[in-house]
């Protein structure tokens, strides 16, 4: 029986392909220009997003905001919050409920994402890395 | 207060705070409505659970605002009906200002919460957990308002590698309608009480980085009571002061991914003085104490985005040394729950109690006597926005 060899392109289709699309979907940290860092520690990003960290100095306040596309909210919150997105919620309304605090922004599309984060100092958030542009800055997690 | 407002506002000024310029679309509206109905097999906690009663409802409402990145403001007003507590008046249950001047150094003034236990400072919002009842070991139903909201000020704070804290003074004001009163007045004939004044919180968290949370709390109050024992008739009146009443908790709950594992112990130790005035010349002082102590293990599976199941055992039970001569001495909860969410807003509980032990029952809400077990059944349906 003759030997089938799968052609070396295909495979590298398929790779890209695969590449690409894990790519696709992954998300990417992003700030305001004028942000006070460039790169943060996962768990720097944790205690921001969890409202335990809004300050990096004197005058220097942080504001997140939230991304409502459904993959990449649960991604951005499984791998930096570790928490599900039931959990990162309920972690909220209880900041809410118990008087300490108000919920945080959150867009339905990356435009008004985009728009918030790129209008509002010590603006911080998270959306698909190939929808960034040069309105705003891609911080790196440490 | 006037004070500690002007405190604030001179160190708002001194600090250099980004405050946005206002809109009214900043202020934000949250809350809730709650309708439930409970039937038990004969023992009553609260006035009509013996014959199903609709009696069993909650409404919030807060508006919040937050005019700079650090600081946010609001109140949440409050009603709610249990059996013949509650009496949905509607009363404001926090209004507070919030500073997060450093994140390890927060200030929070106002009505504030109480914080005491994981849950209290949200117990009145049932969307945020799976049990309709939280376990009353910690979290007891009658009492709600004693643990529910303070005067004063709060400082707390977020530490380095997980852990926060919080210090808390002030006043808890007792109305005529709490739980707590109405309690009182199964034993005394027109009890008079008069405010905490003096009421000190502290808690402790940690929160892991791998789902672990561990959490105690210590609340410390003073209270002054004067009434007269209704179970002798000639009894003359006393004084009852409790020189000090001390509430701990130590908590810990893990959560691994949709699976939550909590466990609280509670022990509640108060320092009480009698003075019975038998005549004009004649007064007797009576001193002693009082201590009991409480315990839950819960387990909660989020099984998906409208599907919850949790079951608990709860017991609470007064300590052997301080009552020697009281029989019913403790309370063994056994808690099934399912939670359907039906929708982004409106949720349905379902949920089953197999209660053993009399400690929570009086013999004044259970006219034809008391059982020794009780079984209860709730179902609520509570609507957000």
């Amino acid at each position: 029986m003759p030997k089938r060899y799968i052609p070396f392109n295909a495979i590298i289709l398929v790779l890209c392909t695969f590449i690409y699309s894990s790519h696709a979907e992954e998300f990417a940290i992003i700030a305001n220009k004028t942000f006070y860092k460039n790169s943060i520690s996962q768990e720097d990003l944790r205690d921001i997003f969890l409202g335990k960290k809004k300050n990096f100095g004197v005058n220097e306040q942080i504001v997140i905001s939230l991304f409502e596309d459904k993959k990449i909210h649960t991604q951005f919150v499984h791998k930096i919050i570790r928490k599900t997105p039931n959990q990162f919620k309920i972690w909220w309304k209880l900041q809410l409920y118990k008087g300490q605090g108000v919920l945080p922004v959150s867009f339905k599309t990356k435009e008004k994402l985009l728009e918030y984060i790129s209008s509002t100092n010590g603006a911080i958030g998270y959306i698909n890395s190939e929808f960034i542009n040069d309105s705003v800055k891609r911080i790196e997690i440490k | 207060m006037s004070r500690l407002l002007f405190f604030l506002t001179i160190m708002l000024s001194l600090f250099s705070v980004n405050i946005y310029a206002f809109e009214m679309d900043d202020i934000k509206r949250h809350g809730f409505l709650s309708q439930g109905y409970m039937k038990t097999d004969g023992n009553n906690y609260t006035e009509g659970q013996d014959d199903g009663s609709l009696d069993f409802r909650e409404i919030g409402i807060n508006f919040t605002y937050s005019p700079a990145p650090v600081i946010s403001m609001g109140f949440q007003l409050f009603a709610f009906e249990y059996g013949h507590l509650g009496e949905r008046k509607i009363k404001l249950d926090w209004v507070n200002i919030n500073w997060q001047i450093q994140d390890w150094l927060c200030l929070k003034a106002g009505l504030i919460k109480i914080p005491l236990g994981l849950y209290n400072e949200t117990r009145d919002i049932d969307m945020l957990r799976t049990f309709i009842f939280l376990p009353g070991s910690v979290y007891n139903e009658v009492w709600r308002d004693l643990y529910a909201n303070m005067k004063g000020l709060s400082v707390y704070g977020y530490l380095p590698s997980g852990f926060s804290y919080s210090l808390q003074a002030g006043s808890i004001h007792i109305d005529d309608d709490s739980g707590y009163y109405q309690t009182l007045k199964i034993f005394l004939n027109n009890p008079e009480i008069t405010d905490i004044r003096d009421s000190y919180i502290a808690a402790l968290q940690w929160d892991s980085s791998f789902g672990l949370k561990l959490k105690t709390t210590y609340n410390y109050y003073e209270l002054s009571i004067i009434g007269q024992l209704k179970f002798i008739p000639s009894f003359p009146e006393t004084a009852i002061n409790y020189e000090s009443c001390e509430t701990s908790t130590f908590s810990a709950e893990f959560g691994f991914k949709n699976l939550i594992l909590a466990a609280e112990y509670l022990q509640h130790k108060t320092d009480v003085s009698a003075l019975i005035t038998m005549s004009p010349a004649v007064e007797i002082l009576q001193t002693g104490g009082t201590k009991s102590h409480g315990y839950y293990l819960s387990s909660t599976y989020v099984a998906n985005e409208w599907f919850q199941i949790g079951i608990y055992y709860n017991r609470d039970f007064l300590d052997k040394q301080f009552y020697q001569n009281i029989e019913k001495e403790s309370n063994n909860d056994l808690a099934f729950a399912v939670r359907f969410d039906i929708n982004d807003n409106l949720i349905f509980k379902c949920e089953y109690h197999d209660i053993d032990g009399t400690l929570h029952i009086y013999p004044e809400l259970n006219a034809d006597g008391i059982k020794e077990k009780t079984k209860m059944f709730a179902v609520k349906f509570t609507y957000s926005f």
